[in-house]
């Protein structure tokens, strides 16, 4: 088995990425639901991080607060320094916007769009620098680009949407189970994107997922079980993506 | 079945507003047709009630040999009853008030036959009083008047006081119409009354004597009606009136036809928005729920069972406001009818609620919803089971939007402008439901606005452009030189023309028509004379100048000849149509002085002419800027030799005051419209949303502000209005042309004027509208929880 060689990232680290005894408690009316029980975390700038979890683990809820969706009830979430916890709407709208990508299960890409227009999107509304084109080809997409979302794959499609992620030069990539709706082989090459992108751009790359196989391939696996974490232990020899397998 | 009832009821309850749109839609429809239809209801029962007990005339017959038609009328198959009146017109004097009065005949000792008066005060006539007279109400309230005083009447042997007996409504005076040239005749200056038939016989001389018949009801009736015309036109009539020509009669069914028309458009417009409303938003429900329906149809659940249930979606909130429209329909009604009879003083009213309307209403308000929750319905209904149990959602297609392939460099714009143009068409159906909520919002919109504008043209071009003279003096005998002199010497008095005034009857091509004819003087700068367009027209030396609507009624053209037939002077003129007028109110006759003109004479021959020229008999007068109006009429009146003087801008002013009820009226259609586009905007746009909840919250997530999502969100809309404004504003100005044109007749033109203001205000009220109602659905995006929306899967 051959393990990933540790490169030095090409640019430097970012994202570090500091919880301090987080909570998030939601009420449900009758009853509350306490999907983050006095969190620590300190998960280092340009990592690969798998948060592994049953369901209702509270793994997406950590998710939500690292990338800014959702306030902490308490505690301090820090990202680079920077105390994100306790800030209001608009606040939050500037973080995501300057530091996080997001990727998510269901691509969610805008249907009317190209795939290149669907990462230009994200720029111009962000003021972001473009180079859709760019991104696009770096994913493997160059010849997909003027391709609507119904014409591409479901894997071709994740593709698009972390190009769309990137656009932005996050430094922070939040991934939510990318491969959730992903055959096999198509979930490997996404991680082996993401992957590479964690390496050739020192991008801290958090990824939620109920699958243990993938925390094979991380550089740190954290544990989750009901809104607490169990470990948080780095992973000696990481895999390659294609590797993996579940 | 109770838990698939909590279903529904929930799945209404999570889509309250858009139910609700549905809902205040349908009450509309239903309420406004139920008002409209019912009121037509009631007043056509009021008046057809009102003609019975009056026993109201089919035909009335004047000119030629009355008594000879009369007797043949009797022994003709079909008439009920034939009775023969004499009618005339005077003066009358009320303090220093001078006006027109039509005395009608009545027999003193009972009612007469046909066309009988309701006493509503004091007594029928006496025939021990025979200088008693009955006042029509009209006139009686707005002199005050009433059993015991008394009205003065121009005879000849001079001013009568006479003694009034009562005041009666008459079928022939609801609506105290002069003729059907004069329907817009003011109280002050036109009045009727009621006097015993021998001594109104001996003041006029022997004319004014009218038949009047009935002819029984049945399938027979029009043509008997017709054949009895040819007898009077055989028995030299001049003036043949069906009850539907009466100028009264006419007038008031022009008036409620517009209520008859409102009921139709009404539910038109708001059950039609109804059924959009429920189509987008039962589609949607379909779309979210494809999983759940395939998974109860996996568990052998009835297609049928499915079909039904989403069909109860759309037709239940439509029965619930189809129902408390209904309710308010009646009593819409009731009130609309009860205001109606009471401003026109209708001594007979049949006001009652309708059930049948109510229903008719309901079940056009369920039908309308059903036939559009239909399709989506069966789109469930159809839901195969394993497909929609493996959560395969049915994924947009997505591509270029046709305005894209039309206009190729819109290809350049950037990514977001893009997804403004390509979302707002991105589902057709929705965008057509929206387009359609701007275009029946600017129907109503235009149609009020179109009304409120033309009206107002109207008014302008026969008050300030066609009519020139601020009064018109009528006098003893002839309208002379030392009398005109004696008025243009009266301080205030700008300039006097004598003019001929006299009742003719337009034969032409085997037709006749009743109207006036008034000759001016060649020069006159009492009148103006607008052809088509507005192209001003000389006043001919030879033939005369016809009203428009002639141009069909008479199939006359410029140069044919016709023949004029002058009633009341016993004289008949044969001339040639010189050209046609467009004037608003009345179709009427115009020629030069000397009338009539003969080919040009000299010497002998124009000495001839002259002496065969009717004398004018009135005289117009303009008034001097800033004077007082009042004052000047009494003077005018006090001078010897003037009987009354008429203020023709007296008429202006009162229908300048009934302007402003016409803004209420505009008001709350233009209310209405914005209602409506409102409903279908905010229906579409929630809607939308909800769909696109994960891309939207998506944008959220990666930094994209509220305010740019509103930006985009609102862009898609604002494109849809726009789109919807051209197809709406042509749409618009058609349906209201359509509906001006409905109410012109010969009595009235309207030909539909929209100022650019309109044109600007109809636009502005449903943009405005639109940004309103997308305000609701913005707000749910502000509030969308992003965490739960980014794992929604996207459609």
């Amino acid at each position: 088995m051959t393990h990933a060689p540790k490169l030095e990232p090409t640019t430097p680290a970012r994202g570090a990425v500091s919880l301090r005894d987080v909570t998030k408690v939601y009420d449900g009316g009758a009853v509350l639901v306490r999907a983050l029980k006095g969190v620590d975390l300190e998960l280092p700038g340009g990592t690969f991080t798998v948060v592994l979890g049953p369901s209702g683990s509270g793994k997406t809820t950590l998710l939500n607060v690292i990338g800014g969706i959702d306030v902490a009830t308490s505690g301090q979430v820090r990202v680079d320094g920077e105390d994100i916890g306790h800030g209001d709407e608009r606040a939050l709208t500037a973080y995501r916007r300057g530091t996080v990508g997001f990727v998510f299960q269901f691509f969610n890409l805008v249907p009317t769009l190209t795939a290149l227009e669907n990462v230009a999107l994200i720029a111009e509304l962000t003021g972001g620098s473009g180079g859709a084109a760019q991104l696009l080809t770096e994913v493997g997409l160059a010849d997909r680009l003027g391709h609507f979302p119904a014409a591409l794959s479901g894997g071709e499609q994740q593709r698009v949407a972390i190009a769309r992620a990137l656009s932005k030069h996050p430094k922070l990539l939040l991934c939510d189970e990318p491969t959730g709706a992903l055959d096999l082989d198509t979930g490997r090459s996404v991680l082996g994107l993401l992957r590479r992108m964690n390496r050739e751009r020192g991008l801290s790359t958090i990824l939620v997922t109920h699958n243990s196989a993938i925390a094979q391939m991380a550089d740190r696996v954290v544990r989750m079980r009901s809104g607490a974490v169990v470990s948080a232990e780095p992973v000696d020899a990481p895999l390659e993506a294609e590797q993996v397998s579940w | 079945m109770r838990l698939w009832w909590r279903k529904a009821v929930r799945d209404i309850g999570r889509r309250r507003g858009q139910f609700i749109a549905v809902i205040v839609t349908s009450f509309l429809g239903v309420a406004l047709f139920g008002a409209s239809f019912d009121a037509y209801r009631n007043l056509v029962t009021s008046y057809d009630a009102l003609f019975a007990r009056t026993h109201f005339a089919d035909l009335t017959v004047a000119g030629g040999d009355v008594q000879g038609f009369a007797s043949e009328a009797r022994n003709t198959a079909g008439v009920t009853a034939v009775s023969t009146r004499t009618v005339t017109e005077s003066y009358a004097r009320v303090g220093n008030h001078r006006f027109i009065v039509r005395l009608v005949g009545l027999p003193a000792e009972r009612q007469p036959a046909l066309d009988q008066v309701i006493v509503l005060r004091g007594r029928y006539l006496d025939p021990a009083r025979l200088t008693g007279i009955l006042l029509e109400q009209h006139l009686a309230d707005y002199y005050h008047l009433g059993p015991g005083d008394k009205l003065e009447v121009r005879t000849p042997l001079g001013w009568a006081s006479l003694p009034i007996l009562g005041v009666a409504a008459s079928p022939e005076y609801l609506w105290p119409a002069r003729s059907r040239q004069d329907v817009l005749t003011l109280p002050q200056d036109f009045g009727v009354a009621f006097a015993p038939l021998g001594p109104l016989q001996l003041m006029s001389g022997g004319s004014g004597r009218q038949a009047l018949l009935t002819v029984a009801p049945g399938p027979d009736h029009a043509a008997r009606l017709t054949r009895l015309e040819q007898v009077a036109r055989d028995h030299g009539a001049t003036s043949i009136t069906t009850r539907a020509d009466q100028p009264s009669n006419a007038a008031l069914h022009e008036d409620i036809a517009g209520f008859g028309e409102m009921a139709l458009m009404f539910p038109i417009l708001f059950l039609g928005a109804a059924a959009f409303t429920a189509f987008v938003i039962i589609s949607r429900l379909v779309h979210s729920q494809r999983s759940l329906i395939g998974t109860l149809r996996a568990n052998g659940v009835r297609r049928r069972a499915i079909l039904f249930h989403h069909l109860g979606l759309g037709v239940a909130p439509a029965a619930v406001g189809g129902l408390l429209g209904g309710l308010a329909g009646e009593g819409l009604a009731l009130l609309i009818s009860r205001m109606y009879t009471g401003a026109l003083k209708i001594p007979i009213t049949v006001i009652h609620p309708h059930p049948l309307v109510a229903l008719t209403g309901f079940l056009m308000a369920v039908a309308a919803v059903a036939v559009a929750a239909l399709a989506p319905a069966l789109d469930a209904a159809r839901v195969p089971p394993a497909e929609a149990m493996r959560g395969v959602q049915p994924v947009m297609r997505g591509g270029p939007s046709l305005i894209e392939r039309v206009v190729p460099w819109l290809s350049r714009l950037p990514a977001s402008a893009k997804l403004v143009l390509r979302g707002a068409v991105r589902n057709p159906g929705r965008s057509l439901t929206t387009i359609a909520g701007v275009v029946l919002a600017l129907v109503l919109v235009m149609v009020s606005l179109g009304m409120l504008d033309t009206t107002k043209v109207l008014l302008y071009r026969q008050f300030d452009r066609i009519q020139q003279q601020d009064a018109q003096v009528y006098v003893s005998g002839t309208a002379n030189s030392s009398l005109q002199q004696r008025l243009a010497a009266q301080p205030g008095v700008a300039a006097v023309e004598p003019a001929l005034q006299a009742k003719v009857v337009v034969q032409a091509n085997g037709h006749s028509y009743d109207t006036a004819l008034t000759a001016f003087q060649p020069d006159t700068r009492m009148h103006a004379f607008l052809g088509r367009r507005d192209r001003t027209l000389t006043l001919p030396a030879q033939g005369v100048l016809l009203g428009s609507a002639l141009r069909t009624r008479l199939s006359l053209g410029v140069g044919d000849p016709v023949t004029l037939d002058l009633t009341d002077l016993h004289r008949s003129v044969h001339t040639t149509v010189a050209g046609f007028v467009d004037e608003p109110l009345g179709t009427f006759a115009y020629a030069a002085l000397p009338f009539p003109a003969t080919p040009t004479a000299s010497g002998a021959s124009a000495s001839r002419a002259a002496a065969d020229a009717i004398a004018p008999n009135v005289f117009y007068v303009r008034y001097a800027a800033g004077v007082d109006r009042s004052s000047l009429r009494q003077r005018l009146q006090a001078l010897p030799g003037v009987v009354a003087v008429i203020d023709s801008r007296g008429l202006k002013a009162a229908a300048d005051q009934l302007m402003g009820l016409f803004y209420v009226v505009v008001g709350a259609m233009l209310v209405f419209g914005a209602a409506l586009a409102f409903a279908l905007i905010f229906s579409t746009m929630t809607v939308t949303i909800s769909e696109r909840s994960a891309e939207l919250a998506n944008l959220r997530a990666a930094g994209v502000s509220r305010a740019q999502i509103a930006r985009i969100v609102g862009g898609e809309n604002l494109v849809l209005v726009l789109l919807g404004l051209v197809p709406g504003l042509v749409l618009a100005y058609l349906t209201a042309a359509v509906f001006m044109d409905s109410f012109s007749s010969d009595m009235f033109r309207f030909d539909l004027h929209v100022t650019p203001l309109t044109w600007a205000v109809a636009v502005l009220a449903v943009v405005l509208a639109a940004l309103a109602s997308q305000l609701p659905a913005l707000g749910n995006v502000n509030r969308m929880d992003l965490a739960a929306a980014v794992r929604e899967r996207g459609q």
